[in-house]
């Protein structure tokens, strides 16, 4: 069994979608525990993020990484469900940069850093309005909207997002980070958000601390 | 206006993005574009050492070069409207490059300025720096906005400025991009700045502000009688990495037939989408050729920043923006190239913000770019803009100038500075050091406060004890 979950390891290690689809149907046949198997792709997201924070690996290899896990993970969700094993399932976040604003270099980073962490992302992309936010958040069933904003002139449109939610009286339901080149405290502050991330790691260290407060 | 490079071919060039090979965007960044950035870097032996700030070897710089040239042959650029890849022949490439202006001119009448192209170490044509750029960036208060451009209009030594400070708000109203409020702002902001520059006798200095989000607000101050001047830049985005859209050529084409400039940037994300600082050098110089091809700019710059925590002026910032600056310079004629670092992290009333300013401008002055500074605190900060700061990158210039460094001596200077700030940026708190423009400007008299010039001065009296003759 060690060796599957190596395997399975190392094809998010390599970033290898079509190896990690094969290694999971591998593990579904040799009877592994669905559980340990989603562990072991796990165990390669985390030691792909800390080799990230020291610039050993980047961006689009992370991309990569990411999409190779999903591929894993499809093999492995209907084993986990007839195991009745679905286990401590991972966060859902939706992720984008607000409506007007084409940015998204930060953005990724977060959403990068969210993957590896073990959240579930799902990233919006750009220009991204407050009611797709509110679309995409009832559809994953999120815990956390994180809006992203670079410039001063897009800013506005994370207090929209804020005030969406509470016009539709979902606010309470969702955590709301914002971050972006232009973002301070005082505006996080200001706009009643829950948490502002002034970069990637401390983005993923404050949605862990709201999380566990929550 | 200053019209060169590849001359109206870009019509031909913008069109390939509706026939050029498709690629969806995640595949471009992922499958196409990084696997090919790895392996010529790889293949040119480009790596990146701590030490290294300004180049010294030309091979280096050649490798890089070469590298870049070939990632922008190879793959082009992403339209990302239509998700297709523009990409061009060698001999398109070579012709276009061939085709650069030797000197270019900013601005109108007796306040234009123009600039040749210069080589790296080359202290005998024409003054030192070639150019110096100030630059105000991010949100400024409504109270403020006058102030702050005056404080850069009245300083002698700067020659272009971008007036990029962002009004919040109009009567009250949030400013976003696609309102009328916004096309309200840019005819505020553009007229604010014309006013001052006739007060202080400079009608005809060069603005290079792009501050609207959107192309409409843009248009909306294009009149030559008081709005955007034909000697006036703005600004075009390649996006990282290497993707641009239609919105992009739109703007280059209004701008284009107004009559006006258009200025872009080599714009690395290191650690980001752009790997690092090896393959972001690379990538520079496949941003700033993808300009040339694509946009015809009067102005390039280097821009590169630590995707992590936003600077432009640490270790590996102006590693990419030195070395991917300079290969592009000693392989082209392009003339009007600016230096690091264009944001300082630190906030305008501190120490650090000159230390920054100064890393920058050696490196620039040395290799034949334009030096700039002025805006603080990662230009997310309220009112992080100054003159002073502008007048210092180009006081460090003058000085590089004097003393004739060598890029061996510059870079052992710029690596005696980075201790002063770098510790700051590696443990991501730069950003909280310093004051804004009410704590460091005298808002009566729009000069520096005594204790500001304290701070100033302190900094360049250390540079003096470091053997920069800087006055």
């Amino acid at each position: 069994m060690a060796d599957i979950l190596n395997t399975l390891k190392q094809s998010i290690l390599d970033f290898d979608e079509e190896a990690a689809e094969a290694a999971a149907k591998e593990a579904v046949e040799q009877g592994v525990n669905p559980v340990t198997a989603v562990g072991a792709l796990a165990d390669g997201l985390n030691e792909l993020g800390e080799a990230f924070e020291k610039m050993e690996v980047f961006l689009p290899e992370i991309m990569l990484a990411s999409d190779a896990f999903k591929a894993a993970l499809a093999v492995l969700e209907p084993e986990l469900k007839k195991a009745n094993q679905e286990g401590k399932k991972s966060i859902p976040v939706v992720i984008g940069t607000v409506q007007g604003d084409v940015h998204q270099v930060g953005k990724d980073m977060v959403a990068t850093f969210l993957t590896t962490a073990g959240f579930d992302v799902h990233d919006l992309g750009v220009d991204v309005s407050p009611s797709r936010f509110l679309e995409e958040a009832k559809k994953y069933d999120a815990k956390i909207i994180a809006a992203a904003a670079l410039m001063s002139t897009t800013r506005p449109v994370q207090k929209d997002l804020l005030d969406f939610l509470e016009a539709k009286g979902v606010r309470d339901k969702y955590i709301v980070f914002v971050g972006g080149g232009v973002v301070t405290q005082d505006w996080a502050t200001e706009i009643k958000a829950d948490g502002y991330g002034q970069d990637a790691i401390a983005t993923v260290e404050l949605a862990k601390k709201l999380l566990h407060a929550a | 206006m200053s019209t060169h490079g590849s001359k109206g071919k870009f019509i031909e060039y913008w069109g390939r993005g509706e026939t050029g090979p498709i690629a969806f965007q995640k595949e471009f960044d992922t499958k196409i574009y990084w696997p090919r950035l790895k392996e010529l870097t790889k293949k040119y032996g480009i790596e990146y050492e701590p030490g290294k700030v300004v180049p010294v070897d030309d091979d280096e710089l050649d490798a890089i070069w070469q590298a870049g040239r070939e990632l922008l042959l190879d793959v082009g650029i992403l339209n990302v409207s239509t998700e297709r890849r523009i990409t061009f022949t060698e001999e398109e490439l070579d012709n276009a490059l061939e085709n650069l202006p030797a000197e270019v001119t900013l601005g109108e009448g007796k306040d234009a300025l123009t600039i040749p192209h210069r080589g790296m170490e080359d202290y005998d044509s024409g003054r030192t720096p070639v150019g110096v750029m100030g630059r105000i960036l991010g949100p400024i208060s409504d109270d403020l906005y006058e102030k702050i451009a005056l404080s850069y209009a009245q300083e002698p030594l700067i020659d272009y400025v971008h007036f990029q400070g962002v009004k919040e708000k109009v009567n009250g109203i949030p400013v976003k991009p696609g309102s009328p409020f916004e096309m309200m702002a840019e005819i505020q902001h553009v007229s604010t700045v014309k006013d001052v520059l006739r007060r202080v006798g400079r009608p005809g200095f060069p603005d290079g502000g792009s501050t609207p989000v959107n192309l409409r607000a843009e248009m909306a101050a294009a009149n030559p009688l008081w709005g955007v001047g034909k000697g006036d830049v703005r600004h075009v985005y390649i996006m990282p990495q290497l993707k641009t859209d239609y919105d992009q050529m739109c703007r280059a084409y209004f701008w284009h037939q107004y009559g006006a400039n258009i200025w872009g940037i080599l714009q690395a994300y290191i650690g980001g989408a752009a790997g690092g600082p090896a393959t972001s050098a690379v990538n520079g110089v496949a941003d700033l050729l993808a300009y040339v091809m694509l946009y015809e700019p009067t102005i390039l710059g280097t821009w590169p920043t630590d995707a992590l925590y936003f600077s432009n002026s640490s270790k590996y910032a102006l590693y990419v923006a030195n070395y991917g600056g300079a290969a592009f310079q000693k392989h082209t004629h392009f003339p009007s190239l600016v230096g690091a670092a264009w944001q300082m992290t630190a906030g305008i009333g501190s120490e650090e913000y000159f230390w920054e300013t100064a890393a920058g401008a050696i490196g620039s002055a040395t290799l034949g770019f334009l030096v700039a500074g002025g805006t603080g605190h990662q230009s997310a900060g309220l009112d992080q803009a100054c003159g002073l700061g502008a007048r210092f990158a180009a006081e460090v210039g003058r000085a590089v100038g004097k003393a004739r460094l060598t890029r061996k001596q510059a870079n052992e200077l710029v690596n005696k500075i980075l201790p002063k700030y770098q510790p700051l940026i590696d443990n991501r708190t730069l950003h909280t050091r310093g004051g804004d423009f009410r704590t460091v400007y005298d808002l009566e008299t729009v000069r520096p406060k005594p204790e500001y010039l304290a701070i100033y001065n302190k900094v360049k009296a250390e540079l003096r004890d470091m053997g920069l003759p800087i006055k």
